[in-house]
């Protein structure tokens, strides 16, 4: 209990309250610019984090990050332009509730749904963090290569209406993903003799390019026309909050315990975490069919997910000091300098430290619902600004977040020949999503499968010979034959 | 512009035989079955067969012309409009490392804002304000290396 | 009305101010903000390292310098760009062991002689880590069985094909006269995810740096049978050195330092490696490296350029003797 009371006096100073605030409002701007990640952020903050207190150094970057993640949905709702890749899931989606009138509705959600989903996933971090690193520490690229089946699974979920459509931009995602130095053999691949192409296709880029280029290029094309629909407001926010949390609390619940699962395995982060729970809420839906035509309900369960993730990847970051993030791979640095070195005597020597990052991981997510709030009512204003005046300036953000994400030219290149793509793919019917998730999917199956392959050597039984792997690699056939069987009296049912 | 599905289809597997075939050009991991061609041949096979799907439907089915113009096209000027917006951004990668961000990017900003019919005057107001606010946030906040080009760096 | 007049009177006003900044003749260098170009991505010991040099140097020379990320390609993307730069001394990079790597590998042309050795600052040596529950207690037990084993019984991880800590089992089996594809290489990411690997019982060595390995090795899940460096490590004073333990001598280890492109003026140099000497002097760069664990190593000029020569020379031996260099 001294503990706690010491833990509380860290925690309530002047510098350690200020420093959370002024990190939500930097993690704001960064989230809601597309190109510009979380991880960027954090990366950001290292060198001010230099001079300040154990405490608020760790304040600051857990209050950015999940301002980050939140933030990024901003765009996402408003613009069709994901802020970070963990809104990308549901972007569209979104979207289309703006174009319905109900941006208001949405981004609402997304706020409340993270808020939420942060503190669950603080909760699990609070009582079960030594057990479930545990459970992380034994996957190995067995257990990885059966999950990541598992997400791409969910691109078959992503576009019921096409599903072959769908496929041929899955294979276009895994396709790129291929592109570079970075495999398993370590030799470069469709790179033509380029030393930027070695670095691969950076997935900030082409997101920005797939979803935001083409629609700015489809809006100048139409000549920019007018808004045509007025947006709706919303009165009293809380009611409508209540509301939402009583239609939607399974989902939330499920999104949020995927989203801590996913968070606690190193090397699978927030933006997994929404692409599969938002899949999942589309296959469990009771109205799969409204899913894509502006639908709050895949939303609710994805922006659940993305945000308890990122607390839980602190799990094994805590724990063991294995990253379960990139974030937190740049949080265990700074908390090696601040003395607070991560592993099991964490918890035990020293524990009003411990308690106080508990605590900052608290007050981060409940700082986010009042700003969080503010930046929804101004980003709002942002569709009164005619089309004509915002497309272009959506171009030169895009143009200077795809350039920041590898911080040279090539980051414009990758933006533009994938704007293109993704207006050729739209023309076509082409879904987007399966696409990007082939990219975030496609090096860590590919990696997995190989490095599995070179442990048996090359048994394929040896993907069932782990418990764990064995029992995911079941629920993988299971998933696929249920869907076969979908498929096929989908098929003998046709006129 | 739409393919058919004759079209989508004959693309695809010409694509994918490309892929399929360079790949096999990759070294192998030494003593291993299964290296760097293994996925982008597994891929390129996955493309080719729905690429073959869809040019069996294209032929099944009603004939298509290969290439349909979709309705926005037929409006006077669209594929101008995207035309110039897809210039402008080539013209910020070859131009904006010798000239600098600031005068390329509202050059760019200035065509596309013209190009939509805006009033000369906020024009003017929206290209520089949007240029300057970028350039002060992406340079002094957040340390992107924007390029400088001819220009001096602005005081902030 | 008004405040459109307004807004166009502050539009000729900025511009103004701005002409008036047209920089006059280069001063003393260093007379406006230097880029340090890090090959490797944030969160990495490499973008740490970077940035700790660059937030105390910034003291040292009066303007602020930016650390900027160029990532990929096994590194090859960033030291490209820092051998491109103008050699004028406003852009500077991180260049790493890598280096001496990756141009026998057929990635790139460029070899350390591309660029302006201008001080070293770190090495951390490789370590063996084995699982904390593995029967082997000392580098001779293992090493024994693995020259009695098949091969592949063995399996190794903690970075890509062909990394340095890939380099480092195969030169140091290699020079006990073992061959080194009797440990089979299984490529990582990183020597994080390596390690979890191996405490998830897929490979059973990771031959990574020990800071790496650090936080696996406090909480009791790993431990660490011998370094392959000259001395102990402050880190670890009880894991022996391999010349100590089964005397070989082979040591290897990634090491990090300040270059510039090829051809800066030698004043310039000068002035550069006067500070970078006093920053890594300075308590602040000493207590982070020490802190995060970093090992700590200083050679400027020649000094420098005979490191990283050999450096080179021996990661190229290596890599002929286990194929994976032409």
């Amino acid at each position: 209990m001294d503990a706690i009371a010491a833990a509380f006096e860290l925690v309530a100073t002047w510098q350690v309250l200020a420093a959370v605030l002024s990190a939500a409002l930097f993690g704001l701007l960064v989230g809601a610019i597309p190109g510009l990640t979380a991880t960027m952020a954090i990366a950001l903050l290292v060198p001010i984090t230099f001079f300040m207190d154990p405490v608020p150094a760790v304040g600051t970057m857990v209050t950015c990050a999940a301002m980050a993640i939140f933030a990024g949905d901003i765009p996402g709702t408003l613009l069709r332009i994901p802020g970070t890749p963990a809104s990308a899931a549901y972007a569209e989606e979104a979207y289309a509730l703006t174009r319905k009138g109900q941006a208001e509705l949405a981004l609402g959600a997304n706020l409340l749904f993270s808020a939420i989903g942060g503190l669950f996933g603080t909760a699990v971090l609070i009582f079960a963090a030594p057990t479930l690193a545990e459970i992380a520490l034994k996957f190995s690229s067995f257990e990885y290569f059966w999950m990541a089946l598992l997400g791409l699974t969910c691109a078959a979920f992503l576009s019921v209406a096409s599903p072959i459509n769908g496929v041929i931009s899955l294979c276009i995602g895994l396709f790129v993903a291929t592109i570079g130095l970075n495999n398993p053999a370590g030799v470069p691949r469709f790179t033509f003799g380029s030393t930027e192409m070695l670095a691969g296709i950076d997935f900030i880029p082409a997101m920005i390019g797939l979803f935001a280029v083409s629609e700015v290029l489809r809006n100048i094309a139409a000549g920019a026309p007018r808004w045509e629909i007025v947006q709706e407001r919303v009165g009293n926010v809380f009611r409508h909050w209540g509301g939402l949390i009583v239609t939607y609390w399974r989902q939330q619940l499920r999104g949020n315990i995927l989203g801590t699962i996913i968070g606690a395995l190193p090397g699978a982060g927030a933006d997994i975490a929404a692409w599969v729970s938002y899949a999942i809420s589309r296959r469990f839906s009771r109205t799969p069919e409204k899913f894509g035509t502006g639908h709050i309900e895949g939303i609710v369960e994805s922006t659940s997910a993305n945000n308890s993730s990122l607390s839980s990847a602190w799990i094994p970051a805590l724990v063991f000091g294995i990253p379960g993030d990139t974030i937190t791979a740049i949080v265990i640095g700074v908390l090696y300098v601040k003395g607070l070195n991560p592993g099991p005597t964490l918890f035990l020597f020293n524990p009003q430290n411990i308690y106080a990052v508990f605590l900052i991981f608290v007050l981060a997510n409940l700082v986010l619902i009042p700003l969080g709030w503010v930046a929804i009512k101004l980003a709002k204003r942002l569709l009164q600004v005619p089309r004509a005046v915002l497309m272009p300036i959506i171009l030169a953000f895009c143009i200077v977040g795809a350039f920041a994400s590898t911080n040279s030219m090539y980051g414009v290149i990758v933006m533009l020949a994938f704007g293109v793509l993704g207006f050729f793919m739209e023309e076509n019917e082409i879904p987007l999503a399966p696409c990007i998730l082939g990219i975030v999917i496609g090096p860590i199956l590919e990696k997995n499968f190989v490095t599995s392959m070179i442990k048996s050597g090359g048994s394929f039984f040896s993907f069932f010979e782990r418990p764990i792997a064995a029992g995911l690699g079941i629920l993988v056939i299971l998933v696929w034959a249920s869907l076969l069987v979908g498929w096929a009296r989908a098929w003998r049912r046709r006129p | 512009m739409r393919f058919s599905d004759r079209m989508l289809g004959g693309v695809l597997i010409a694509f994918a035989l490309a892929v399929g075939i360079y790949s096999q050009t990759f070294p192998d991991i030494p003593g291993q079955q299964y290296g760097a061609a293994a996925f982008p041949t597994a891929i390129a096979v996955a493309l080719g067969g729905c690429g073959l799907i869809l040019f069996a439907r294209g032929l099944l089915g009603p004939r298509e012309p290969l290439i349909t113009l979709t309705e926005w096209t037929r409006v006077p000027g669209a594929l101008l409009a995207a035309l110039v917006t897809i210039l402008a951004v080539v013209a910020y990668i070859l131009l904006a490392r010798p000239v600098g961000f600031v005068p390329v990017m509202a050059a760019i900003l200035a065509v596309l804002l013209v190009l939509l019919r805006v009033p000369w005057w906020q024009t003017a107001i929206f290209a520089v304000g949007t240029t300057l606010v970028i350039d002060f946030v992406f340079r002094s906040v957040l340390l992107v290396p924007l390029p400088l080009g001819i220009m001096p760096r602005l005081p902030w | 009305m008004l405040r459109r007049m307004l807004l166009n009177l502050e539009t000729i006003a900025v511009c103004a101010v701005l002409f008036a900044f047209v920089s006059p003749a280069m001063a003393q260098y260093p007379a406006r903000p230097i880029t340090i170009i890090v090959p490797w991505g944030a969160g990495g010991g490499t973008d740490a390292t970077g940035r700790i040099i660059a937030s105390v140097l910034e003291k040292e020379l009066g303007q602020p310098i930016n650390v900027t990320n160029r990532t990929g390609g096994s590194g090859v993307v960033g030291h490209s760009a820092i051998a491109s730069a103008e050699p004028d001394g406003y852009t500077l990079g991180v260049a790493t062991v890598e280096i001496g790597m990756m141009h026998w590998q057929g990635l790139t042309e460029l070899t350390w002689e591309d660029y302006t050795p201008i001080a070293l600052m770190n090495e951390d040596p490789a370590a063996v880590q084995v699982a904390a529950d593995s029967e082997f207690e000392t580098i001779e037990a293992l090493v024994d069985a693995i020259k009695s084993g098949e091969p592949g019984a063995f399996k190794a991880s903690g970075t890509g094909q062909g990394g340095i800590w890939h380099l480092a089992i195969a030169g140091m089996l290699n020079d006990l006269n073992i061959e080194p594809s009797k440990v089979q290489w299984v490529p990582s990411e990183g020597a994080a995810s390596g390690l979890q690997d191996m405490v998830a019982g897929g490979v059973e060595i990771v031959p990574c740096s020990l800071p790496e390995a650090r936080s696996l090795i406090d909480a009791g899940r790993v431990k660490s049978l011998a370094i392959m460096a000259e001395e102990r490590s402050e880190l670890f004073p009880d894991v022996p050195t391999l010349k100590e333990a089964i005397n070989s001598d082979w040591q290897i280890g990634a090491w990090r330092g300040i270059v510039g492109p090829k051809g800066m003026p030698d004043d310039v140099v000068a002035t550069l490696t006067e500070a970078l000497e006093k920053v890594y002097n300075s308590d602040e760069y000493k207590q982070f490296m020490s802190e995060q664990g970093y090992g700590v190593r200083w050679a400027a000029g020649q000094d420098f350029a005979d490191f990283m020569d050999q450096s080179n020379q021996a990661l190229g031996e290596t890599m002929k003797a286990i194929g994976l260099a032409e």
